[in-house]
């Protein structure tokens, strides 16, 4: 299957990193998944998705775009002792400005016997090939860390 | 002595507790025993050995000495074909000591052959099949895949000459030329040579390189138009080095250039209907401009706001039709490191002079280039924004030596700099009704990238430090610098570099040191940019302040103007100057992966004791009364139930009416014969301690990120009051993992907060409370401020809703 997306603009000196936190929150007992993106990077990713003329400062039509592209790009499965995998129902919290980011917000319940996570994390990397996605897993004061870069699509991480 | 005993009874100590970390030291030197880290090693083995070309101080040494490569090139373009062809004429001058027997000249172009290394060692970036589904390719990289398979590119090597017309030999490796000389070049000998040379330029939008072409096949003219950007266009010496020799590293297409200093003069042939940008001052104003243009510019030099030398109009008619003949516009640019140039007919070209009074070059014409697209965005804020990075970057840095400094607009790529002259992306966007607008983000992206660009004509254009082996040292100290000037531009725009933003690199277990090799950086942007940026910041604003940081930063710069600073040239003049050992943060931020993580683990209050039993049996007194009471006894009182002796209140002794705070002239007795036992300054002491009655406190601090910082606190008092506490990083010099400090103040504490501005990229914020606070998530925050707050209004839309008057909500119900 082709993936049908325009031709990007290329920056060299534009950063193209963006950076999830995946955070199993004992306070509210969810996994909080916090995606975090330069507000023109995304900006100029969501005119190649969506076509010119969005505005992610400016207008929440455009920015819950953007916020809907980041979801479907973006998965945690879950796998328990029996290799068995569970995708998670990551229900969509909404997306924000904060100075120069954009953040976009998702959360699940945490349930019991997740042994390992395998993340998908697409965001901007179907746009630009060179985009390269952080994602730290925070959990019980750990962090571990999947870096979506070069050839990775899918990274599995034991917890 | 006795202060080596007490050194080493503190690392068995931190053996005891730390056991197990593994800890080593490079070059070397080892702690095989226990696992004490000294943090604060100085980095004496780690820096290269100071010598006659670098000094110890960081500056350039008494027999320092770098090549100088000359360059006269003509060159034509060819629109049609997009193809470039050149003669340049090098002249090379040997001023290192040594004799060479060959030349090394770097042939960027041929990055982009099919075979080249950086094209075969480049991975397949997109998914890998699923079982039971097929693959993903982006059209974006079949379409760049099947422009590889058809493109010719890297250069043609035609001919490579003598002066006399007699060839030389040569052998191409990779993006690399040895060029074999004659007769072996001694030291302070030059050679002269001539390389006929061409090739084609590759597709910006399809490659991302830094130097293209750009087709607007939609535009009025039959076959469309073209923006050039050109650079890496020329065969161009490698630089030979005191550090390194030959820096003759394949270009990969990360790591960017190191680069020899020389004079150029260059006569670009092209369309005669193009406008021509480049690096260094016109020569032949006369011959390819109108008097009207010339007039124009001369009336830009004094003028308030940026005159057009060419009009929006004007660009247009220009682009409507093409010509068959050709101009040749011939510039001349002394002391550079690289030369860059833009060409089209589409563009509009505006200046502004930038005066610098009393400096070696009073007149420094700002100047912009850009097609339509770029529009009011750019006729507005381009020139302005050169001038202010100027006058910002000077402050810090030098006057700015070169007598133009420019901005062109190339679309597809983001910015790219050159000596006098960047390539910028920001464009506008063309609505239905024929307009064209820009969002706030695309001017924030312009106003950002236009400063960035231009302050790379500092460093490394005139700061040349080296791109390929240390990315950090222009594109970190460029983006620190571009963040100070991007406040002065404006403070209400966010810009890079606040310690905060940094954290989730620095805690992600993927990453390297700053000091790495640009081809080997994982995440180049976070590493090489934003860390190294942040660290300025902090280095500037935490560490040593702002006089001293700039100070020594002026110091570094002005020592290396038109000159070839190293790291350790960097780490070393930013302590000669400030008088401010920084051996350790240089090693914590720049050699290793720690990241910042302070916690305050524990406070507890102490009391003098005065030993006066009137005193001291009461305070305890009042301790005793304030414990919690027996939940039992409280619970039969609350009962009713009554006990015997309250019960019989005619039975009473001496114990009922004296407890065991009870004062006796026993004791009072032997507190005045301590008293009387006491030497002078100790009976000093205890009477200044007991009237001052002050509060002591042992805070306990232990060090989770690895990195020593120092320990900012804000504690708040009983009263209300709140005071700040700066704790130096050498605080955890012998104990790096904990440390205690006693705190004496007059008034009672309530609660202390580490780095309350943070400031310091302290990871964890929650540890930083004590006592401790819940900090919310993100998503907590967002939830209960009512998602996303007043932030990101579309208010230039909503500004134009009607008010509802009375009568409306009448309606409405």
């Amino acid at each position: 299957m082709l993936l049908l997306v325009s031709a990007p603009s290329s920056f060299a000196h534009e950063q193209k990193t963006a950076v999830t936190r995946i955070l199993f929150n004992p306070n509210t007992g969810n996994i909080e998944v916090m995606h975090r993106f330069l507000v023109h990077d995304a900006e100029h990713a969501a005119g190649v998705i969506f076509g010119a003329g969005q505005k992610l400062l400016e207008s929440a039509d455009s920015r819950a775009l953007f916020g809907s592209y980041v979801v479907n790009r973006f998965s945690i499965a879950t796998i328990d002792e029996n290799q068995k995998s569970t995708e998670l129902d990551l229900a969509y919290i909404g997306e924000e400005i904060d100075g120069q980011f954009l953040w976009v917000y998702q959360e699940a319940k945490i349930f019991d016997g997740m042994q390992a996570l395998r993340v998908v994390n697409m965001a901007l990397r179907d746009v630009w090939p060179d985009q390269a996605n952080l994602v730290n897993i925070e959990k019980d004061g750990q962090i571990y860390s999947l870096s979506f870069i070069g050839s990775s699509e899918s990274l599995l991480i034991e917890l | 002595m006795k202060k080596l005993a007490l050194i080493s009874g503190l690392a068995t100590l931190a053996a005891t507790l730390f056991f197990g970390s593994s800890v080593s030291f490079a070059q070397g030197i080892q702690q095989t025993k226990g696992s004490f880290e000294d943090k604060f090693r100085q980095l004496d083995e780690v820096l290269p050995t100071p010598n006659v070309y670098r000094t110890a101080s960081g500056q350039p040494g008494h027999q320092y000495w770098q090549q100088e490569v000359d360059y006269n090139i003509d060159v034509t373009l060819d629109e049609n074909t997009q193809r470039i062809s050149g003669t340049e004429t090098i002249t090379y001058q040997n001023n290192s000591p040594d004799t060479l027997s060959y030349l090394w000249l770097q042939l960027d172009q041929n990055r982009f052959r099919a075979d080249s290394m950086g094209q075969m060692s480049s991975t397949f970036n997109s998914a890998s099949p699923e079982p039971g589904s097929p693959a993903r390719l982006s059209l974006n990289q079949l379409r760049r895949l099947q422009y590889m398979e058809d493109a010719d590119h890297g250069y043609e090597i035609r001919s490579i000459r003598d002066v006399r017309g007699n060839d030389l030999s040569y052998t191409v490796v990779g993006t690399l030329l040895r060029l074999d000389l004659e007769r072996p070049l001694r030291s302070g000998q030059d050679v002269e040579f001539v390389v006929d040379y061409a090739f084609n330029m590759v597709d910006g939008e399809v490659l991302s390189p830094r130097g293209g072409y750009e087709y607007f096949p939609d535009d009025e003219k039959e076959g469309g138009n073209y923006l050039f950007a050109v650079s890496q266009w020329f065969p161009r010496l490698v630089a030979y080095t005191d550090y390194e020799g030959w820096t003759n590293r394949e270009f990969l297409g990360s790591g960017e250039f190191t680069l020899e200093f020389g004079d150029y003069e260059v006569a670009i042939t092209v369309p005669s209907d193009h406008i021509v940008a480049a690096t260094g001052e016109l020569q032949n104003a006369n011959q390819v401009l109108s008097r009207e243009q010339r007039d124009r510019l001369q009336e830009a030099e004094t003028a308030d706001r940026p005159v057009f030398i060419v009009t929006p109009e004007e660009a247009l008619e220009n682009e409507r039709e093409g010509v068959d003949d050709t101009k040749t516009w011939r510039f001349a640019a002394e002391n550079v490191r690289d030369f860059a140039w833009g060409s089209s007919r589409k563009f509009i070209w505006d200046a502004k002079g930038h005066h610098q009074p009393g400096a070696e070059r009073e007149l420094v014409m700002a100047m912009s280039f850009y097609p339509r697209e770029g529009g009011t965005l750019w006729s507005d804020y381009s020139t302005e924004v050169v001038i202010h990075t100027l006058e910002v970057y000077s402050r810090f840095s030098f006057d700015f030596p070169y007598p133009t400094a420019q901005s062109l607009n190339a679309g597809f790529l983001g910015g790219m700099e050159y000596p006098m002259m960047t390539f910028n992306g920001p464009r506008t966007t063309l609505q239905d009704d024929g307009t064209r607008t820009y969002s706030l983000s695309e001017k924030r992206f312009l106003i950002g990238v236009v400063i960035h660009e231009v302050g790379h004509f500092y460093f490394p254009m005139i700061v040349n430090s080296d791109e390929r082996q240390w990315t950090w040292m222009d594109e970190g100290i460029n983006s620190y610098l571009d963040s100070v000037a991007g406040r002065e531009w404006d403070a209400e725009i966010p810009w890079g570099v606040e310690p905060k933003f940094i954290v989730d690199y620095m805690v992600s277990q993927n990453q390297v040191p700053i000091m790495t090799q640009s081809d080997s950086v994982l995440r180049l942007g976070s590493n090489a940019y934003a860390k190294p940026a942040t660290a300025l910041n902090i280095l500037r604003e935490t560490i040593m302040g702002r006089e001293l940081f700039d100070f020594a930063f002026k110091e570094y710069s002005k020592q290396w103007k038109f000159k070839r600073p190293t790291p350790s040239d960097f780490f070393r003049i930013m302590e000669e100057a400030s008088g401010v050992d920084l051996d350790w943060f240089f090693r914590g931020w720049f050699y290793t992966t720690d990241h910042v993580d302070i916690s305050l683990d524990r406070v507890y209050q102490m009391q003098i004791d005065t030993e006066n039993p009137d005193i001291d049996y009461s305070r305890q007194r009042e301790i005793d009364k304030a414990l919690p009471p027996s939940l039992y006894i409280e619970r039969n009182r609350n009962e009713g139930r009554l006990t015997w002796v309250d019960r019989n209140t005619d039975v009473r002794d001496f114990y009922d009416d004296n407890d065991q705070f009870t004062v006796t002239n026993k004791e009072r007795n032997s507190y005045n014969s301590f008293l009387e036992g006491l030497e002078d300054w100790e009976r000093a002491a205890l009477d200044r301690a007991v009237s001052e009655d002050l509060n002591y406190y042992i805070l306990e601090f232990s060090n989770v990120g690895g990195l020593v910082m120092p320990i900012i606190l804000e504690v708040e008092y009983a009263n209300g009051s709140k005071e700040e506490i700066r704790l130096p990083a050498e605080i955890w010099r012998r104990s790096p993992h904990q440390v205690k400090k006693l705190l004496v103040v007059e008034n009672e504490i309530i609660n202390i907060i580490v780095d309350p501005q943070q400031e310091t990229s302290d990871a964890d914020i929650e540890n930083n409370y004590y006592p401790r606070r819940i900090i919310p998530s993100r998503i907590e925050s967002f939830k209960s401020e009512g998602r996303g707050g007043l932030l990101g209004r579309d208010i230039m839309q909503d500004i134009k809703t009607e008010l509802k008057t009375e009568d409306d909500e009448d309606e409405d119900n």
